[in-house]
């Protein structure tokens, strides 16, 4: 009796273990920790151990003419000058590469981004192992954050965030469609910062402009505000880099004890009383030339995309960052020869420099950008060491992210090969041949740009006769309101009988648009690709067409036309009666629309808060 | 203390198995117990209640929320049985001379401590089952096996400084006192470590001052297999419990010696 119970007990707790549900699928985030636990053991078969032979390196602060790497479980072994005669790697029975004519570099860091949806993977695709980003969704951020030290995080850029910027309401900033916290004034600051590193905020990241500059183009926190918020920062240990793009902006917020400042300033050129200040403070700036080359519509980056060793690389939402342009804020193109000079000076009186490419705004992308920003660094006057070290060992320098940006022995291999000499021609580091995040080298990706979208002809869409959410092409039907943004509209799909033609049904589209979102709407979208990142070929669809009856409470709808991978959509209005009416939009006729691919079409209700209700039927290509 | 040789046995015709008698005494330890539902109850209950208010139906962020809980649940619940087994009752037996005529039957002293320790184990594991069953039917918590099991190890393995503690304090506390002590040793402690809510909710100073109690290393060893921790090393958790350990159970031979000689 008593023994059965010996034996029962623990047989019943093996069973239970055994019932212990295990995660779906391998790739989703709650596997990633697995792999950690388990160490280095598990990677073994991903990658083995190798040596590069007679190559250049540049471990991040120091340049080496040839030695000889050893990579071993996943770290830098042994580093040996070639000369060196007691070499005792040097019969090791490991692949080889020759490095002859090639540099090895620390995987890149871009101390300037912002990081969500594909950036991450975009950025390694590029040699890019870290990006530092200065304003996303904590969401985000967080997802990714926690991946960051895991071994196995070998197919993206590791991520540190500030998430969400310190701004003034109204200012730069919120005018990207997300509800974000704002800062009123000085007595907020401490609350503020104390909830950004709850949301788990690595550093902190303000926007200022001060009173006495000249352009006063957003409102901005006060000066009180901006203090408060360094000291607060400091208080909880946490470096402060200040948005600012002019030279008397820069000087309070130095002056007040920023870490950083990010961009260089284009009204004027650096003086010699804001070099003291930033060596006095031991302050560093962040360069964020690429975007202010794209700002005055000066950017060099569409040669960039051409170079054979780039464009294979280039994932379509990537191409389309590129090509968009900023509107004309009409600055002049002397501001960017300020920007480079400014950036000199700060140089040559050894102000600490970092590389930062501001992607993905218009005309710069994840990955390429931190690219076309050495060329600018290098264009500005800095020497080739001193771009380079911007890129990897400064950023390492100046923000907590560890090793990263160096290559020392012991530690991760996470580095990039590159055909040729940046020391010579900057313009190597885009000439990657390998790339290696914790060891584990890293297979570039090129596969979106041959990947041809599916094409649509004309014909129905849906007419509403059965039922509304299955389409006869296409992905499908389904509601559509800003509660996906964070908004609180609602919305209602119904089919309704014609009263005159019993075998016709219609759509009825009812809801309510609230406040609360930036940009509200509510209706339905028709998803043509698998997903808003498949985009389907329309160009041989002339036109978009469907009937539609409006409501004494709605005369006026909107089209909103989504281009695979993007979240601004075109709109198009249109406006409603109370009778049946046939509409067409002609797609070529829509401005800036790559009818090639087109991932969502939505047709929503957008212009004005309150309740709606507008009828639909037969919608179709033509 | 140590007389567990020949004189006793004596009348025997063999030597007793130190086994069987760590069996039967951890055996009736835990049908005391059980039939104390006074201590059964709550140190079962509490975690189980607490996680699945917090941890499931009141959940901030359904994705995470449910195992970082468990997982800190799972340490609250394991380092009660600890401290109450050991701490309550050495001082309640202490109070009623029975850990005195134990101290003079020829029981050897660490059956006494094995079967506690035994005993804080089986608690323990009712508290995983319990919490992992929870966690995985009700909050979808999704591990992997060997996730599961070392989880499981870490919490087992991870009462024994608080069996060290529990000691110390059994020794230390009359009886009377005793149950209330612990209490306010055990509770505050616990949210303290951040084993309520998330450590991360804390203000700064309460983070920092978290460093200094073991349940927060315990959670944050454990909180590491799911990569969930805040990313110190684990050789800092491990040589924490490890000093707290070695530095109870020094208290409690000193406790035990003055107690001899009072």
């Amino acid at each position: 009796m008593k023994s059965k119970f010996l034996i029962i007990i623990p047989l019943v707790l093996i069973a239970f273990f055994f019932l212990l549900p295990e995660p779906e699928g391998t790739n989703d985030y709650q596997s990633q920790p697995q792999a950690k636990s388990q160490s280095a053991s598990n990677l073994q078969p991903l990658s083995g151990d190798f040596i590069i032979r007679n190559v250049q390196l540049y471990d991040g602060t120091n340049q080496f003419e040839k030695v000889d790497v050893l990579v071993q479980d996943f770290r830098l072994a042994e580093i040996s000058r070639v000369e060196a005669e007691d070499l005792n790697f040097l019969n090791k029975d490991v692949p080889e590469i020759d490095g002859t004519g090639k540099t090895l570099l620390p995987g890149l860091i871009d101390s300037h981004t912002h990081a969500y949806m594909n950036a991450l993977s975009e950025a390694l695709n590029f040699g890019v192992t870290t990006e530092l980003d200065m304003f996303t969704m904590p969401e985000f951020a967080n997802a990714h954050q926690g991946k960051r030290d895991n071994l196995d995080n070998t197919a993206e850029a590791d991520l540190f965030s500030a998430t969400i910027l310190a701004t003034a309401p109204g200012g730069h900033g919120t005018e990207y469609g997300f509800e974000i916290p704002v800062l009123k004034n000085a007595s907020q600051a401490d609350d503020f910062v104390k909830q950004r590193i709850e949301q788990g905020a690595d550093y902190i990241k303000a926007v200022y402009n001060s009173k006495k500059a000249e352009r006063q183009h957003f409102p901005s926190i006060d000066y009180e505000t901006i203090a408060a918020l360094i000291k607060s920062a400091h208080k909880h240990d946490k470096l402060l880099v200040v948005h600012i793009d002019n030279l008397i902006s820069a000087k309070e917020v130095i002056a007040l004890g920023a870490d950083g400042i990010i961009h260089s300033f284009m009204d004027k050129l650096v003086d010699q009383e804001l070099i003291q200040l930033m060596l006095d403070k031991k302050a560093f700036m962040i360069a964020t030339l690429a975007v202010q080359a794209s700002v005055t519509q000066q950017s060099s980056v569409k040669e960039l995309m051409q170079k054979a060793y780039n464009s294979p690389f280039l994932s379509k939402q990537q191409s389309q960052q590129l090509k968009a342009t900023f509107p004309n804020f009409g600055i002049p193109a002397q501001a960017l020869n300020n920007a480079l000079q400014s950036v000199k000076q700060l140089a040559a009186a050894g102000v600490p420099i970092l590389a930062g490419s501001d992607a993905p705004n218009p005309g710069t992308t994840h990955g390429l950008s931190l690219h076309a920003e050495l060329e600018l660094l290098t264009k500005a006057g800095l020497s080739n060491e001193q771009v380079l070290y911007a890129a990897t060992g400064a950023a390492g320098k100046y923000f907590p992210i560890g090793d990263r940006g160096r290559l020392m022995k012991d530690k991760l291999a996470t580095m990039v090969l590159v055909d040729g000499n940046p020391f010579v021609n900057i313009s190597d580091t885009q000439k990657i041949e390998r790339i290696w995040k914790n060891g584990v080298e890293f297979s570039r990706v090129s596969v979106e740009n041959d990947k041809a979208n599916m094409t649509f002809n004309a014909g129905m869409i849906n007419s509403f006769d059965q039922q509304i959410y299955v389409t006869k092409m296409g992905k499908g039907i389904g509601e559509t309101t800003d509660q996906f943004a964070g908004g609180k509209s609602v919305v209602e799909l119904s089919l309704i009988k014609d009263s005159q033609n019993l075998d016709n049904q219609f759509l009825k589209v009812r809801g309510d648009v609230k406040s609360g979102f930036m940009f509200p709407w509510s209706g339905f979208s028709y998803l043509l690709g698998e997903n808003q990142q498949m985009g389907v070929d329309l160009s041989r669809v002339k036109s978009l067409r469907f009937k539609a009856k409006g409501s004494p409470n709605t005369k006026k709808l909107s089209v909103l036309l989504f281009q695979t991978g993007s979240f601004r959509p075109i709109q198009k209005d249109m406006d409603l009666s109370d009778s049946w009416q046939e509409y067409e939009l002609v797609l070529s006729e829509v401005n800036n629309l790559d009818t090639s691919d087109i991932a969502n079409i939505s047709i929503v209700r957008s212009q004005a808060i309150g309740e709606f209700e507008f009828f639909i039927d037969e919608l179709r290509f033509e | 203390m140590m007389m567990t040789d020949s004189s006793i046995n004596l009348n025997l015709d063999k030597k007793p198995s130190l086994l069987n008698i760590f069996y039967l005494e951890a055996k009736t330890e835990t049908i005391r117990l059980f039939r104390t539902p006074g201590f059964s109850i709550p140190t079962l209950l509490f975690p189980v209640m607490f996680y699945t208010f917090f941890g499931i139906v009141f959940s901030m962020n359904p994705a995470t929320m449910p195992t970082y809980l468990m997982i800190t649940y799972a340490v609250f619940g394991v380092i009660g049985p600890a401290l109450f087994s050991f701490g309550v009752g050495i001082a309640i037996e202490r109070g009623q001379g029975w850990f005195d005529l134990k101290e003079v039957s020829p029981m050897p002293a660490s059956a006494y401590i094995v079967s506690r320790i035994a005993l804080t184990f089986i608690f323990s594991t009712a508290i995983i089952v319990l919490l992992f069953g929870i966690g995985a039917v009700f909050g979808e918590v999704r591990l992997f096996r060997s996730q599961w099991i070392t989880l499981a190890a870490i919490f087992i393995f991870g009462s024994l400084p608080f069996c060290a503690i529990g000691m110390t304090l059994g020794l230390y506390l009359k009886a009377s006192s005793a149950p209330a002590t612990v209490n306010l040793i055990y509770l505050p402690m616990g949210f303290l470590s951040g084993l309520w809510l998330p450590i991360n909710f804390l203000p700064e100073f309460m983070q920092q001052f978290a460093n200094l109690l073991p349940p927060y290393h315990l959670a944050q060893l454990a909180l590491k297999v799911t990569d969930m921790d805040l990313g110190f090393p684990i050789i800092l958790h491990i040589s924490v419990l490890a000093a707290y350990t070695l530095l109870f159970v020094f208290l409690a031979v000193k406790a035990y010696h003055k107690k001899d000689k009072q």
